[in-house]
């Protein structure tokens, strides 16, 4: 059986009680049984003097004149008769043989010879306790002397009824407060052990509040005593734990916060293969939602074998893999700081635009390099035959500097596309918007662009709304970009044809279409069209010698980007190309909400 | 639970089963075996320095003592006569010869007798069993030489028991009224008027300060008197001009007193808690001292001065029995003079010798002192200072 603190508490209280209620009876019995008979002591005394007294002035009066041991034999009943009432107590005479020779009481039936012959050896008192039939009694014996000369043997049978009954009520009055307090005990140690046990509940209840992660829980105790410290302790204690765990908390959603704001996965992994923490990203790489082990990642083998490698040793793996169309390059690397196991830690970066952009950068180099080698081609031919012909003939020295003069051009305005191009990512490039009549912008650059029209007999209508508004942007860079715009339009366009543009206004957007009716261009073509250095076939046919980089619809793009509009392309191959771009107009909201973005 | 813990719970059980049936028994003194009480051990709170060498007690004559003269050589015994014609007598008892003369044969009750100052007579009160006058008790006085009688008091006075003698041939009695009355064998009188007519039970005339020592109550049935003394100067009348007792009060619930023969101590009994105390209070100092806590009864000065004799009854035997011993007045001497036994009358000191005289009752038979069935007992002691010894 297993008692709880308060079983405890109460069966203490109880045990201690008992023990102290038989202490203390037995202290009082036995204190009240000796001093009684100490006290019965003194009266014997008494009664053995005044015995004496009684017996030798009895003799010295006795006329006879006989031996006084004589006397004392015939006349000792009469002197027990007599110290009996006198003494109220049972008085006995013996004679100097031990001879029993006057009784006061009729029915003795006691045998003292075993005090008798103490008394006859020592000549003291002798007094012996005893209990006969429930009745104590203290039996005195002592010597009579008659002028120094024993004459015989007193005894008295001091009756201890008074302390039998002092006793008997002792025990009662002692058994019925004993009750008594027993069942105030019981009734008081219940009530205050829930008193003193109360707080230690408490304290229970709290603690449990914290396990169940409440650390808001505060216990309240008003006394200054030893649970009251414990209270404030543990009251602090709780405190403590709630602000490290806010703190922790805290430094926890950083770290997690950290972990989202980067571009690169993260998985850390300890010694066996359980995940610390990972990002946002390995589920975006790899469809593996809340892993908890590195076992998790069953189609990802790679990274169980780098994890591998780590855990043998390796201080530093990486490795480039092609995972779900994307490149990935991993990265591991042992986590180790003193006093701490050993963890590993996983960075997976997506390094597919860094490959797109290497590539594409390879075939930018590649075109850039073939449209350098053209014009440079031609103007080295053309020295070197200058040069090693020594031609003298103005017709065929005319035709030969036209044309190193020719692709000279065609190497600046090449040069100028890249830098152009160039400038795009940087600050320099950003627009500087002023209001402008866009109508006036594009008829200005058809007007230009009539010379070229003219030279393969195509002819550019330009309709537009009267109600058109102004819009808020760049000349230089919308001339640009309808230049781009009709120059290829006019490319594609066979002999004769005819370009349309209309410019209308669309939910507060100037919409100008350029459409063509030539070769047109496929899907694939469409959807690479305004990628950087994208050329298509056809313009490769076309160029006559003037190829460029691929940047004009690129840069054409840009424009419209920076503007806040939108390029479409239609296009259908020998039908012809539709080129569709809205830049927003100025109205009374835009006019507060657009500013010069310089 | 585990065998520890019951292990604990039967020794617990075990102890208090011992402490229990233990404590209803003697445990410090054992049942059954004789033990003997050392000499210290034995007198317990008994132990007791006498200043006594030897005592005896021995039976003088029979009848009920009254008195003894100022020459310590004559008795007056009270003695009726068991056969018809039944009478009353006042004999003189001479505890030397152990002779006896008759003195005075009433056919009433004679309740008191006293030897006046000079020996000359004899006052003593008769008991009539007057109907008329209620059964009063008169005052007499008859000359040593039988011849004259006189009357000292009348029979309406109806005198109370307390006698006492003045001076030579004067004596004081209390009459109905709680007066106290002087009144001498020439017939002079006064009348002595005490505050609130306090009762008084005994009283003893200082003639050194002429100061009349009593005990008083406040009334007839209280049952406490008090101790007073009051000076009998004649200076003091009220406003009618009766004299006046103003009594001091000396000490309260007094049982008995006495006064020495010089008049300088008065030794009396008082109540004390459940006991009774023996005090001494010094007349020329009026200081007191507690000299011993006892069952005391009686108390009277021996001849010296210095001893003190008192009757003790016992507290678990019975208590009309009673015990003489005989104490030195600074209570550091205490001798056990008698076994208790019934005393019948006043225990009277002998004026010039180291003895004490008192009646008790024939086979001690607990009968009482009217029927006269009682022994005259003298109790001689020799001290064991020499100087004790010489006749005071």
């Amino acid at each position: 059986m297993h008692l709880t603190y308060r079983g405890r508490m109460i069966a203490y209280n109880i045990a201690i009680f008992l023990l102290l209620f038989c202490i203390i009876l037995f202290c009082v019995v036995q204190g009240t049984i000796f001093v009684n008979i100490l006290g019965a002591e003194n009266d014997l005394f008494q009664i053995k003097k005044d015995s004496e007294l009684y017996v030798t002035q009895a003799i010295s009066s006795d006329q006879t004149h006989r031996d006084p041991a004589s006397v004392f034999s015939k006349n000792a009943n009469q002197y027990a008769s007599y110290l009996a009432e006198v003494e109220n107590q049972h008085i006995f005479f013996y004679d100097e043989k031990q001879n029993l020779i006057a009784d006061s009481s009729l029915h003795t039936e006691t045998n003292l010879s075993d005090s008798l012959a103490r008394l006859n050896s020592d000549n003291t008192p002798v007094f012996q306790y005893r209990v006969t039939g429930g009745v104590t009694s203290l039996y005195y014996l002592s010597p009579l002397f008659y002028n120094d000369k024993r004459i015989g043997f007193m005894g008295c049978q001091y009756n201890m009824q008074k302390m039998d009954s002092l006793l008997s009520h002792i025990i009662l009055f002692f058994c019925l407060a004993g009750l008594v307090g027993f069942c105030i005990l019981i009734v008081v140690t219940l009530s205050y052990a829930d008193h003193f046990t109360g707080p230690i509940k408490e304290l229970t209840q709290i603690a449990g509040e914290i396990n169940n992660e409440n650390y808001d829980a505060i216990i309240y105790y008003k006394r200054n005593d030893e649970i009251g410290e414990l209270t404030d302790a543990f009251n602090t204690m709780t405190q403590n734990i709630n602000r490290v765990i806010k703190q922790l908390n805290t430094e926890r959603n950083r770290l997690a916060s950290v972990l989202a704001s980067l571009d690169d996965g993260v998985l850390a992994i300890d010694q066996k293969g359980y995940i610390i923490t990972s990002n946002a990203y390995i589920k975006k790489y790899f469809n593996v939602s809340n892993p908890k082990t590195i076992y998790d990642f069953r189609y990802q083998s790679f990274l169980r074998d780098m994890y591998d490698d780590l855990r043998n040793g390796k201080n530093h793996v990486s490795e480039e893999i092609d995972c779900n169309s994307r490149n990935l390059l991993i990265i591991g690397s042992p986590i180790s700081d003193s006093g701490l196991e050993e963890n590993y830690l996983i960075i997976i970066r997506n390094i597919t635009a860094d490959k797109q952009f290497e590539s594409e950068q390879k075939k930018f180099i590649s075109s850039v390099s073939h449209e350098l080698r053209t014009p440079l081609t031609t103007i080295i031919g053309y020295t070197d035959m200058l040069m090693r012909r020594n031609v003298t003939d103005p017709e065929m020295l005319n035709k030969s500097l036209t044309t190193i003069n020719h692709e000279g051009y065609r190497l600046l305005r090449l040069v100028d596309d890249l830098l152009n191009a160039n400038r795009l990512d940087k600050t320099e490039f950003d627009v500087h918007r002023t209001n402008l009549d866009l109508r006036a912008l594009i008829s200005s650059v058809i007007e230009q662009m009539q010379f070229k029209a003219v030279a393969k007999e195509i002819v550019i209508n330009y309709k537009y709304d009267e109600s058109i508004p102004e819009v808020l942007g760049d000349y230089d860079r919308l001339q640009q970009l309808f230049i781009n715009i009709l120059h290829n339009a006019i490319k594609y366009s066979d002999v004769g044809d005819i370009i349309d543009v209309v410019s209308t206004l669309e939910n507060n957007m100037m919409v100008t279409s350029v459409r063509d009716y030539g070769v047109g261009m496929s899907e694939n073509e469409q959807i690479h069209i305004f990628d950087a250095f994208y050329r298509v076939d056809e313009d490769r046919a076309r160029s006559n010698g003037e190829g460029g980089a691929g940047l004009g619809l690129y840069l054409v793009k840009q424009i419209v980007d920076k503007h806040d509009g939108t390029i479409t392309i239609n296009s259908i191959p020998d039908e012809g190309t539709n080129v569709t771009v809205k830049i927003p107009v100025i109205n009374d909201d835009s006019a507060m909400d657009k500013g010069d973005a310089s | 639970m585990r065998k520890k813990t019951i292990h604990r719970l039967l020794l617990g059980c075990v102890l208090m089963s011992v402490f229990l049936l233990s404590g209803c028994t003697s445990i410090l003194i054992p049942q059954n075996t004789p033990l003997s009480l050392n000499p210290f051990e034995a007198q317990g709170d008994n132990h007791q320095d006498s200043d006594i060498k030897s005592n005896t007690m021995t039976n003088i004559g029979d009848g009920t003592l009254y008195d003894v003269s100022e020459s310590g050589n004559a008795l007056l015994i009270n003695e009726t006569t068991k056969v018809p014609p039944f009478s009353n007598n006042i004999n003189m008892l001479k505890p030397e010869t152990k002779t006896v003369s008759s003195f005075i044969s009433s056919d009433k009750r004679l309740t008191n007798a006293l030897f006046d100052k000079e020996n000359s007579g004899i006052f003593y009160t008769e008991k009539s069993a007057d109907t008329a006058n209620g059964g009063s008790t008169q005052l007499f006085w008859t000359s040593a030489d039988r011849r004259t009688t006189k009357s000292m008091s009348q029979p309406a006075e109806k005198i109370q028991a307390p006698l006492c003698l003045k001076k030579q041939n004067t004596i004081l009695y209390i009459n109905k009224d709680n007066a106290v009355i002087e009144k001498n064998t020439n017939g002079k009188s006064k009348t002595y008027q005490t505050p609130n007519h306090l009762f008084i039970d005994k009283m003893l005339y200082d003639s050194t300060r002429q100061e009349l020592i009593f005990l008083g109550k406040r009334t007839e049935d209280a049952e406490q008197a008090d101790l007073y003394k009051a000076s009998m100067k004649d200076n003091e009348t009220d406003n009618e001009g009766n004299l006046i007792l103003t009594p001091k009060c000396i000490a309260r619930n007094v049982f008995d007193f006495s006064l020495s023969s010089d008049n300088k101590h008065i030794g009396y009994i008082s109540v004390f808690n459940k006991d009774r105390r023996l005090s001494i209070y010094d007349n020329e100092t009026n200081r007191i001292k507690n000299i011993a806590e006892d069952t005391y009864d009686t108390v009277t000065y021996t001849a010296d001065n210095y001893h003190i004799v008192v009757t003790k009854h016992s507290v678990f035997g019975n208590q009309n029995y009673q015990s003489l011993w005989l104490l030195s007045d600074d209570g550091k001497s205490i001798s056990q003079l008698t076994a208790p036994i019934l005393i019948m009358s006043k225990v009277i000191a002998s004026p010039t010798e180291n003895a004490i005289y008192f009646s008790s009752n024939k086979d001690n038979e607990q009968t009482s002192a009217d029927t006269g069935s009682q022994y005259v007992y003298c109790i001689n002691f020799e001290f064991l200072d020499e100087k004790n010894n010489s006749k005071p």
